[in-house]
């Protein structure tokens, strides 16, 4: 395959042994991410964007997780799924980084923000002495913490969760990584804060030429920033492509429906059309296509047979509909 | 600007006082380091004046007081890097304020407000002041004996604890028994939280068959009665007080180690772990700096409350006759020297037992006062 891309995940596939079997929660997923690039990776809670993205780095935990044999991480052509532990060790924070959820329980709680993203730069870099505490300063400048001598000094608790979050981004950032994988880095957030935490990752990568993999539900903040997105529903990539006309042109019932029951401000009093049910389980994929029993437009085709990803008029989607209207 | 604040503001600088004894600013604004450097001194000094030596001479001592001596110059030498190396990012006492208060100010004012925790510790800073002082403390040699008319003598002024059988002043004894009790207890916990917090850990954070092996080694020991093994071993090699120490350790640890275990367990799962691993650091560091400090507060609870049952197990030991061996004195072989004579010379027995009740009580109290200053889930 393509071995120059920068990120290149193939046929993921992450499976968890639970009490009624192996569960496969993440079924074939492939997506790939270039140096300067945003990739938005959106989809409803369980569908697998988290085990995804934590696979790249190797954490998911084994047991009771197991990434199945034929998946393929690859960073400029290395399978990360076959390096060593301390090749690993490496490429995590060096080159791969990732930014979580909580701002709240991310930092550790005992260690003074400055002594935590001095951590990451012994980690990943040559700083020594007090050269580490200079690049700690700028680091934490970078990031918008304001007066960030006397903030290193801070404990977490001390901080808000924009803080939190600016500060994670910061320990991030301390291995001069060329990918920053943000697990729904603003959910935790308000929405001013979410706005500003997004300029901030957006313009990083424009500074660092940074690969940002920004994973989220929320589709409205993947529009903002992404240059493409994955639609992911229950483990599998449903439909992908460039952002704006993935949004406006969508082709896959599933994206139809997120679309749909996003609030448009353009249209105010206008019913949000919910997609009936919910996600099914891992442990019970429905067969055929996935999304057939919550689908208003199924065919008899769709109970049976499993799509894979196909052209679509704007994006590739994976539903029987678009070869038939063919 | 407050007499409080003033003096907070001065901490970790150095006034004048320290030109009479090192750390004293530092106690006075409230610091621990400054308690350890202060209490070093103190014993270092007390210990060399009533030797008469100079310090340098006492540390390359034989016996107790040098033992004594090289453990307050260490604990000195720690104080004065503490003070010294406050963590990089620890901001000038000006800017105090202004970074916060940490985790352990909060935990410590929370300490202070719980009125039977500083009972306890006041009490325990008496019985440490008392068995650290003891050469100048008490009256008489505990080992002098008077056959002819100072045997089984009631409490009087001239000896406030009594006599025992051999005509020996009780209340030195007891002041002397202060420090074995001390000194093994603290010992003993350890080398058992020592050894407990690292198989804890590993069996926590490795999991799987490491944790399983290391759990059926706990359970183990779990199954010996305590007191039997000791009296075994005791019985099998000659009783002194470095094997009275191991053997309480060896005995001790499982406690701690279930514990650690089951606090790693939940740690390891929090997001700052995960974290950690996503930065890149490796099993120890993720381990030694981001697992454990966050698991440290039961296990100084627990080192507490072991301090008080080594005691007691050593007093149990030296009243089996298989503990600390005469004439050294010890809490328990005095109470079982007069264990036979009870009823007409109650005093042999009872003031040592009241010494044992008292320093492990102040233990226990103490042990209570920090479970619920350092429980993070405690409100205020």
């Amino acid at each position: 395959m393509n071995s120059t891309r920068l990120l290149a995940v193939e046929d993921l596939r992450v499976a968890f042994r639970g009490d009624e079997g192996e569960a496969l929660v993440v079924d074939g997923v492939s997506f790939s991410v270039e140096a300067g690039e945003t990739l938005g990776i959106v989809g409803e809670s369980g569908c697998g964007k988290s085990v995804s993205a934590l696979a790249i780095l190797g954490l998911i935990a084994d047991p009771p997780g197991r990434i199945l044999s034929g998946s393929s991480v690859r960073l400029r052509g290395e399978e990360l799924l076959a390096v060593s532990p301390s090749r690993l060790r490496d490429v995590r924070g060096g080159e791969i980084a990732m930014v979580f959820q909580e701002p709240m329980t991310s930092l550790n709680p005992v260690l003074r923000i400055g002594d935590q993203v001095a951590e990451a730069v012994r980690r990943h870099t040559e700083f020594r002495g007090g050269a580490v505490r200079d690049r700690v300063v700028a680091l934490l400048d970078r990031v918008g913490i304001p007066d960030p001598a006397n903030r290193a000094r801070a404990w977490p608790h001390q901080l808000s969760g924009g803080m939190r979050q600016r500060a994670m981004i910061a320990m991030a950032l301390a291995g001069d990584p060329e990918i920053l994988i943000a697990d729904e880095p603003t959910t935790a957030l308000d929405v001013t804060i979410q706005a500003r935490i997004l300029g901030l990752l957006d313009e990083l990568r424009r500074e660092r030429n940074l690969a940002l993999v920004l994973i989220s539900h929320d589709l409205g903040v993947v529009a903002q920033v992404a240059d493409r997105v994955a639609v992911m529903y229950a483990g599998r990539v449903v439909e992908e492509g460039p952002s704006t006309r993935l949004f406006s042109t969508p082709a896959h019932p599933y994206t139809v429906g997120l679309v749909r029951s996003t609030p448009d401000p353009d249209r105010p009093g206008d019913r949000l059309a919910a997609i009936p049910g919910s996600v099914p389980s891992p442990n019970a994929w429905p067969p055929g296509c996935r999304f057939h029993p919550r689908c208003a437009v199924a065919l008899d085709r769709c109970r049976q047979d499993d799509p894979s990803l196909m052209p679509a008029p704007a994006t590739r989607a994976a539903c029987w509909l678009l070869e038939d209207g063919r | 600007m407050s007499r409080r604040a003033q003096l907070e503001s001065q901490g970790g600088q150095t006034g004048p006082l320290d030109i009479v004894l090192p750390g004293i600013s530092a106690l006075l604004a409230g610091r621990l380091y400054g308690f350890l450097a202060l209490g070093s001194w103190i014993t270092l000094l007390g210990i060399a004046w009533i030797r008469r030596a100079r310090i340098v001479d006492l540390l390359a001592q034989p016996g107790w007081d040098g033992i004594l001596a090289l453990v307050s110059f260490v604990v000195l030498l720690a104080a004065a890097w503490l003070a010294g190396n406050r963590g990089r990012f620890r901001p000038a006492a000006s800017q105090e304020a202004e970074a916060g208060r940490s985790p352990a100010a909060l935990a410590s004012r929370r300490f202070r407000r719980h009125h039977q925790a500083v009972l306890g510790l006041a009490l325990l800073s008496a019985v440490t002041v008392v068995a650290v002082l003891t050469p100048i403390l008490a009256p008489f040699d505990p080992d002098a004996m008077n056959l002819s008319t100072g045997r089984l003598l009631a409490p009087s002024a001239k000896n406030w604890m009594g006599t025992d059988e051999l005509g020996r002043d009780l209340l030195s004894r007891v002041l002397y028994g202060a420090r074995i009790s001390l000194i093994i207890g603290f010992l003993a916990v350890s080398i058992a939280i020592t050894l407990g917090t690292a198989i804890g850990a590993v069996a926590g954070y490795a999991g799987g068959w490491v944790d399983a092996i290391l759990m059926r080694i706990v359970d183990l020991f779990l199954s010996f009665p305590r007191l039997v093994l000791l009296i075994t071993v005791v019985a099998v090699f000659q009783p002194s007080i470095p094997l009275i120490v191991i053997v309480l350790g060896l005995t001790g640890w499982m406690g701690v180690s279930r514990l650690v275990r089951g606090q790693v367990l939940s740690v390891r799962e929090r997001e700052y772990v995960q974290a950690a691993h996503a930065l890149g650091y490796g099993p120890g560091r993720v381990l030694g700096r981001h697992i454990l400090p966050n698991v440290l507060t039961p296990v100084i609870v627990a080192a507490t409350l072991g301090i008080g049952n080594a005691i007691l197990a050593e007093a149990a030991l030296s009243f089996l006759g298989l503990g600390v061996q005469p004439p050294t004195a010890s809490w328990g072989n005095i109470i079982q020297s007069g264990g036979d004579r009870i009823l007409d010379a109650w005093w042999i027995s009872t003031f040592p037992g009241l010494a044992i009740v008292l320093t492990v009580m102040s233990f226990n109290l103490v042990g209570d006062g920090l479970r619920d200053a350092l429980d993070p889930r405690h409100v205020e």
